[in-house]
């Protein structure tokens, strides 16, 4: 389980070794707006099915889009997208929108249940989706994510459906199913949701 | 200033550090970029100018006072969302210090760099966007054209003719019959009729099972064909008996020639049929203002790198008017376009080079409520054209589950929500 941990951290501090920080803000823009109609403004959807961008962690960007691109992570249309782009081209990308602040939307949520959801979160998941700074490395921001979303990709997770999950995630929700109840996982949904704007 | 980088600016402020009433002054000269409609590419396109260059000044021309989106119109015919969730206004558009005139361009002096308006008035331009959309070619069915559009709407432009349809198909009888009629491509949003198609099927299955569209096509093959018939096979009964749907392609007569308003009756080349709801949607081509800038083609040629014209300089041309390569003529291909127009203008003003293009298109058909397809690609410009980037082209697998179907509606409508907040917030 560590030991794959390290090898995507030492595949992707490859990776980023080779940064290319030459980039122009019109080359970067050319690349990046090209992302805004499904992933909203910079990077912060207010879309309920297309995750937040913005802030990702760019090791993580560069493994969703390699993953999709080499079609073992399932995609809809992303699988086809991140063919179009190079490996240089996806550094570029994922730094940028790295860089960029997420901007949450408020959602609709159950008070009650985000309140069940954030002492789970905080036992289960702080450590790697941590909520008040960075998040582990390949981990993605779940503060503010559509709830739509976050349920489309846990349910993912529980099929088995993505071979590219890292084996820590599937242990970690093996672990919390076998502790919870099925229904606690929407309370964790709640609380994420919770998170967005005021 | 604005095409220095960073570092040379600053180098350049502390050298001039003396001379700031000059720079101040020279600033306020600005250039002027005009933009013809405010639809999926004008707005984009005059977004991103002002937040490329703060300095430079862009005036949208636009007739209406609201937009109604095209696209997701076909959801507002089939009855699953409202005509109001579609509607926009230009409110925000002064959050961004973008001048709006609600006024009709009714010609354009290339030498002069001026757009007339109607009633008279004129808007003088450095560079201008040409971003029209569509017209129609009223003179190519027989017996049909403008002044009928209240009784057999095209629809093809969203707003009342959106609501005409609806209408028209909530009052008719269970057991009518609906047709629509499809124009020889190119057209706007080529899966567009199919999807229109698709989703009055769903209404009548719901509301009027003993009726039937029937689709005309003067196409043999159409945009995510294999994926629509799937889907028509799954929900509407296509090639069974009690089918709710049919599919008329030329070599079966499906090319319509004429059309009866009185009786409400198509012509096509060996037979007639009529029905209780006419949708024609004519042939089209570029919208009415670029008519000069247009080949024999009726769309608009363009320098695929910049979307300048190629008939006339300073003058750029994008979205459905547009000929883009092998880019398709969606919603998503206009906003990808604007935003490499914006470059273009920019990087020309700045009297700089512009850096390569990169275009995405993604589009979604809602083939029924929980039954999703989708096409999308990324494009570079090679030996001059706009082309498929790297083999980045494709659609929704045939094989795929419920849940793979239903998760396209929830992106096509994810989608939608961000590109209207683009544009309109």
């Amino acid at each position: 389980m560590l030991y794959q941990k390290y090898k995507y951290l030492a595949i992707i501090a490859g990776l980023l070794l080779n940064l290319s920080a030459n980039a122009s803000d019109p080359q970067i823009h050319m690349l990046v707006d090209t992302c805004i109609a499904c992933h909203g403004t910079d990077g912060s959807s207010v879309g309920s099915a297309t995750p937040n961008i913005a802030n990702m962690r760019e090791a993580l960007f560069i493994k969703a889009m390699q993953d999709m691109k080499s079609g073992e992570r399932p995609s809809t249309v992303m699988g086809v997208i991140a063919k179009g782009y190079t490996d240089n081209e996806i550094r570029i990308m994922a730094n940028f929108f790295n860089q960029q602040q997420a901007i949450l939307h408020r959602q609709n949520f159950d008070v009650q249940k985000a309140q069940k959801g954030r002492q789970l979160h905080n036992l289960y998941c702080n450590g790697c989706h941590t909520i008040e700074g960075p998040t582990d490395l390949l981990s993605n921001n779940l503060a503010g994510q559509q709830m739509p979303y976050l349920r489309h990709r846990l349910t993912e997770f529980i099929n088995d459906a993505d071979p590219t999950v890292s084996p820590l995630m599937k242990n970690a929700l093996k672990h919390f199913i076998d502790n919870n109840s099925q229904e606690s996982l929407d309370y964790l949904i709640h609380y994420y949701a919770s998170l967005g704007g005021k | 200033m604005a095409n220095l980088t960073r570092r040379t600016f600053l180098a350049l402020g502390a050298a001039t550090a003396g001379t700031v009433g000059f720079y101040t002054f020279t600033s306020k000269i600005k250039q002027q970029v005009v933009i013809i409609g405010g639809g999926a590419s004008g707005i984009v396109a005059a977004k991103y100018i002002r937040k490329a260059d703060p300095n430079i000044a862009v005036t949208i021309i636009e007739q209406n006072q609201h937009y109604y989106t095209c696209f997701m119109s076909n959801e507002v015919i089939g009855g699953s969302r409202t005509i109001e969730s579609i509607k926009y206004d230009y409110a925000n558009l002064k959050n961004y210090d973008i001048n709006i005139v609600y006024a009709q361009a009714s010609g354009i002096e290339p030498n002069a760099k001026q757009v007339l308006l109607q009633g008279g008035d004129s808007l003088s331009y450095d560079r201008l966007i040409v971003s029209p959309g569509i017209s129609f070619d009223w003179n190519a069915i027989d017996g049909y054209d403008e002044t009928m559009v209240d009784k057999i709407p095209h629809a093809w432009q969203a707003g009342s003719q959106t609501i005409v349809l609806q209408k028209q198909l909530q009052a008719m009888n269970d057991g009518d019959k609906v047709i629509i009629t499809i124009p020889p491509k190119p057209f706007r949003c080529p899966p567009g009729p199919y999807e229109r198609a698709s989703l009055i099927a769903q209404y009548l299955k719901r509301n009027k099972p003993k009726s039937k569209v029937l689709i005309f096509d003067s196409n043999q093959t159409f945009a995510k064909q294999d994926l629509f018939m799937q889907g028509w096979e799954q929900l509407y009964g296509y090639r069974t008996e009690n089918s709710l749907l049919e599919w008329i392609p030329p070599d079966r007569g499906g090319k319509l020639v004429a059309v009866d308003a009185k009786t409400m009756t198509i012509h096509t080349e060996d037979s007639e049929h009529t029905a209780a709801v006419l949708n024609i949607i004519p042939p089209q081509q570029a919208g009415q203002i670029a008519i000069d800038l247009t080949d024999a083609s009726g769309w608009c040629p363009i320098n695929q790198r910049t979307f300048e014209s190629s008939l006339q300089q300073d003058i750029y041309v994008i979205g459905d008017a547009c000929i883009a390569g092998v880019m398709p003529k969606s919603a998503y291909s206009a906003n990808s376009q604007a935003k490499v127009c914006a470059q273009a203008v920019t990087a020309s003003l700045r009297g700089v080079e512009m850096v390569n293009p990169t275009l995405v298109n993604t589009c979604y058909s809602i083939v029924g409520d929980e039954f999703g397809i989708s096409v999308s690609g990324v494009y570079r410009v090679q030996n001059g054209k706009i082309q498929v980037s790297q083999g980045a082209s494709g659609s929704s697998p045939i094989l795929a589950s419920a849940d793979y179907r239903k998760s396209e509606v929830a992106y096509a409508h994810s989608l939608y929500d961000n590109i209207t907040h683009e544009m309109f917030d």
